[in-house]
């Protein structure tokens, strides 16, 4: 990038001018000093890897298999307890440990998340950058596309979807039947891919006017090479701002699905996130604040972290949004 | 002006019509009507079936979904719509006083929730960097943050359940317009089941509309024009007014138009956790049915006024904002 | 005769979470009436902060002391009274970028009519037509239609010119344009000139040129003001600048200015001092071929030389001819 170029050039003045003091300082740095200005964002970054450190420890960090009864029945009641020392969270409806079932469907959701969002990413910059680039019918067909699914109610357009994909016999047998995780991994590619696609586009058509990337197409470099080597490393902090939102959508997403019934069955080994706050729903009712409130608190601590860390990436990248006291 | 509008008036028609048929073929497709029909009328005759498939134009094979589309396109238009699977009711009565239902919930949410958002906005913008509009930045970051199921949950859990045990009466309901049983029009009554939908949902717009109105409005502040402005003399309260404001409500006017079109389809979480009889929750049994006649109504209603809105939004940002030629 | 407006050691300093800049280190200046003062300097030198600050337009975290007074009245740390009265009516300012200065959903007439309101009584319906007397008065063809349209209507010259005529409504004492030329295209620039240029004699307004251009200031100014890191290193009439320059930096400027019959430009060595901290004595010493020890603690205070004022120590035994 030309800030580069700028700081080379200062310093070779600084050498033939003694007594001039232009700090030479690069982008990234600046983002990094910024971000680490930006408090919240900062301390979200050491609860959230604390907390995917504790959740990937597992089987370490749990104190129940996923679907133990904390003690046999005859032993007395053992369903729907307020925590105590046995079970810090309480227990469910059928006697499980509520903070062990919590630590595996955080694992779940987390793992959901991240490869969604990786696939999104994938997808998003590829099309949005060539779009933006390409320009042209394309781009038209693209951006057409994207404007009337993202117009549309989110959740309606993600239940039709699921049931088309999951009525097509040859797509479930690639991505499995509506209710695996990989087939929520496509569905939610599907949805996430856009918002990417749509930011990367408007990253790279303001780019594409300036000087550097005018010198490689002069200089007879192609489309490719234009994306990897310029567009891509200066469209950096809208790319991580947006995959550190699209974690968190996919999160809530999935929570939003189980809700209804229609999220994952991870299986006998396994729960979610989705299918705890699920299980809160009834459980409100009936008045067990517990089995509501640690699910929803591990949500709210990862959906907060991720906006916070989000705004300091903001920040870090674009700092013409923040006024600085 | 005039020949963009009506153009684009003219442009609706095929676009309803193209999207209207995908949404055919993916509802044909994913619930598989006939299957549906089978599963909630399960002693149904061969006959049933049959005048069932006819009624509803179902045919098969690709040819068929054509036919089968214009079928069900010109019985919608003649208002000869087919009965829902289920005990053979009308959807008609039902769809619409679930529309109202979903237009009441959202009107009054979104009526709230624009006006304080963009309230807060302002009052972030005007104090850059200062207590007042890091307090506005967080918040709105909490908000956005927080699931709307989660808040309905919280505030059910709170302020009828805990409120019923420690009160011993219950301050808010947590489901339905009435109370079960209820006849007639009562507004304490409704607005009583309404208030912790609204609250749920107005979260979301305020912390929306104060994050979109804050940075809108310190783009204005930081332009030149509005130095301009400054320089001539006039009272802050005029460059507030003629030149900040009125700018920088160029984009929100716009996105208002936008959220409007998605909110009788937009409150499926909010209506579903609190048993509203409104879109949301009229799509989610539609939906859980498999219920072909009630969801391609449903379908309609959705993108029509998304598309309306849509146009609706691009007319106002045209009106508010001489740059942009509409030809 | 007295000074339409004169500063006195004006000093301007911005707080910023590096430390403090120091834009503007204590400027004396004095505008007479109906003269054309140029104020010339690189990009950073504090010659916009200066005249942002006397019109009271910047951030309101700038820290501004010293004085500035436009016929007598104080306008640092005036109240705002004071200042609105001022803005607009007694001393306005022309932007270096039209397109962005206007309103872009104000219609080009109604921004004129509001300036006219701020400050005289008259009906919308006058001050309508005066504001398409205005238009015409700056060379704006069928200006009764042209005020009725959008700026972006408008190409770049056209659009200076409806901010000239905007600036000159209320017929201010002092005309502060800053930078007005350097978006334009070089013919453009001309005729943005002339008009400013025949606006000022038949108003008898003062004008405060600010560029980094010595080619438009030898071609509009009376007089010349040179800044460098926040301060006035010379001043001198045109004429006598131009014959010979009094500081090092004023030649480098001169040197660095493209010229018939030269074979190459010389630019001046080196990048604008950082002002957080500046060098101390003479700040232009860092880049000056001629800079001695005793310079690292020279005031940078203005002395006569010959027929100009600089703040160069060596000024004297470099050989300003008299």
């Amino acid at each position: 990038m030309s800030e580069k170029k700028n700081s080379e050039v200062a310093a070779a003045g600084v050498d033939a001018v003694a007594g001039l003091t232009v700090a030479s300082v690069s982008p990234t740095r600046m983002a990094y000093m910024r971000f680490r200005a930006h408090k919240a964002a900062s301390v979200s970054v050491v609860i959230l890897a604390f907390l995917v450190v504790y959740v990937l420890l597992s089987p370490l960090t749990t104190r129940y298999g996923v679907n133990e009864q904390i003690f046999n029945i005859s032993q007395g009641k053992n369903y729907n307890l307020a925590p105590r020392a046995e079970a810090w969270f309480g227990t469910d409806s059928i006697g499980r440990d509520l903070y062990s079932r919590i630590i595996f469907g955080l694992r779940v959701s987390l793992l959901l998340g991240i490869l969604a969002s990786a696939f999104s990413l994938a997808v998003g910059v590829a099309v949005g950058s060539y779009a933006g680039l390409k320009g042209g019918r394309f781009d038209d067909v693209v951006m057409r596309l994207t404007d009337v699914f993202l117009a549309f109610p989110f959740l309606v357009a993600l239940l039709v979807i699921r049931n088309v994909l999951g009525a097509v016999p040859w797509i479930t047998a690639i991505i499995g039947e509506p209710s695996s995780i990989r087939f929520l991994v496509v569905l939610f590619t599907i949805f996430g891919w856009m918002g990417v696609a749509r930011i990367l586009r408007a990253q790279v058509m303001a780019l594409k006017e300036r000087e550097f990337v005018e010198a490689a197409r002069a200089a007879g470099a192609s489309n490719w090479y234009i994306i990897r080597k310029h567009l891509i490393p200066n469209s950096t902090g809208p790319i991580l701002v947006a995959l550190s939102l699209g974690v968190v959508g996919v999160i809530v997403s999935e929570a939003t699905l189980s809700l209804f019934g229609y999220g994952p069955s991870p299986g006998d080994g396994a729960t979610s996130l989705g299918l705890l706050v699920a299980e809160s729903k009834l459980a409100v009712r009936a008045g067990y604040w517990w089995l509501a409130l640690y699910p929803f608190a591990a949500l709210l601590i990862v959906t907060l972290c991720v906006s916070f860390i989000g705004d300091g990436l903001r920040d870090a990248f674009d700092p013409k949004q923040t006024v600085e006291q | 002006m005039k020949r963009y509008i009506a153009r684009r008036l003219l442009w609706l028609i095929p676009t309803l019509l193209l999207v209207t048929f995908l949404v055919y073929v993916a509802l044909r497709l994913g619930t598989n009507p006939v299957e549906s029909y089978k599963r909630a009328n399960a002693r149904a005759s061969k006959k049933k079936i049959q005048q069932y498939i006819e009624l509803n134009g179902l045919y098969d094979g690709a040819f068929g979904y054509v036919r089968g589309y214009f079928k069900w396109l010109g019985g919608f238009l003649t208002g000869d719509w087919a009965p829902s699977i289920k005990g053979r009711t009308p959807v008609w009565p039902n769809l619409k006083d679930a529309l109202a239902n979903s237009l009441r919930l959202g009107v009054t949410a979104s009526i709230v929730g624009i006006f304080v958002g963009n309230l807060f906005g302002v009052l972030a913008a005007l104090r850059p960097g200062r207590l007042r509009d890091t307090a506005v930045n967080t918040g709105a970051l909490i908000g956005l943050a927080i699931p709307p199921f989660v808040s309905a949950l919280l505030l059910q859990l709170l302020f009828s359940i805990y409120w019923q045990k420690w009160f011993g009466y219950s301050l808010f309901p947590t489901s339905g317009v009435y109370p079960p049983g209820h006849q007639g029009f009562d507004l304490a009554l409704m607005l009583k089941h309404m208030a912790l939908p609204v609250v749920v949902v107005a979260i979301q717009t305020i912390a929306s509309y104060s994050r979109y109105m804050r940075s809108s409005l310190l783009d204005v502040l930081n332009s030149d024009y509005l130095r301009t402005a400054r320089s001539k003399g006039i009272s802050e309260r005029q460059v507030l007014l003629k030149h900040s404001l009125r700018n920088a409500l160029i984009p929100v006017t716009t996105l208002i138009f936008l959220d409007i079109g998605a909110i009788v389809g937009g409150l499926i979480i909010t209506e579903g956790l609190f048993e509203y009889p409104g879109m949301g929750r009229f799509f989610l049994v539609a939906y859980g049915n498999g219920d072909f006649p009630q969801l391609m109504p449903f379908m309609v209603i959705i993108v029509g006024s998304v598309v309306v809105f849509n146009l609706l939004a691009d007319i106002v940002y045209a009106r508010l904002d001489p740059r942009i030629k509409l030809v | 005769m007295s000074p339409i407006l004169s500063t006195r050691d004006l000093r301007v300093t911005f707080p910023t979470p590096a430390g403090k800049v120091l834009a503007v280190r204590g400027v004396n200046l004095d505008v007479e009436r109906g003269e054309v003062v140029g104020i010339v300097g690189e990009s950073g030198s504090g010659k916009s902060v200066s005249f942002l600050s006397i019109m009271g337009l910047l951030p309101p975290t700038a820290l501004i002391t010293g004085s500035a007074t436009l016929d007598g009245t104080e306008l640092i740390g005036a109240d705002v009274k004071t200042i609105r009265s001022v803005r607009g009516k007694r001393m306005s300012m022309i932007f270096q970028d039209p397109l962005s200065a206007l309103n872009p959903v104000h219609r080009i007439g109604d921004q004129i009519v509001e300036m006219i309101l701020a400050h005289q009584v008259m009906s919308k319906q006058q001050a309508s037509e005066r504001a398409v007397e205005l238009l015409d008065l700056v060379g704006l063809p069928q200006p009764a239609v042209r005020a009725k349209q959008y700026p972006h209507e408008f190409s770049g010259g056209m659009r200076q010119r409806v901010m000239i005529a905007m600036a000159i409504a209320n017929e201010p004492d002092v005309l502060i344009a800053d930078e007005p030329t350097t978006a334009l295209d070089v013919t453009v620039q001309a005729q943005i000139l002339d008009v400013l240029m025949e606006v000022k004699s038949r108003l008898n307004t003062a004008v405060v040129f600010i560029t980094h251009d010595l080619g438009v200031i030898a071609r509009i100014a009376d007089r010349v003001e040179v800044m460098y890191a926040g301060m006035t290193v010379e001043r001198a009439q045109v004429n006598d600048m131009f014959a010979s320059p009094g500081h090092p930096y004023t030649r480098g400027l001169m040197a660095s200015l493209p010229q018939v019959g030269r074979q190459r430009l010389q630019p001046i060595v080196g990048s604008p001092p950082n002002m957080i901290a500046p060098p101390s004595g003479c700040a232009f010493r860092p880049r000056c071929s001629e800079a001695t020890d005793e310079c690292e603690s020279a005031p940078m205070t203005l002395v006569r030389v010959g027929k100009t004022e600089t703040a160069c120590i060596r000024a004297q035994e470099l050989g300003v001819s008299a």
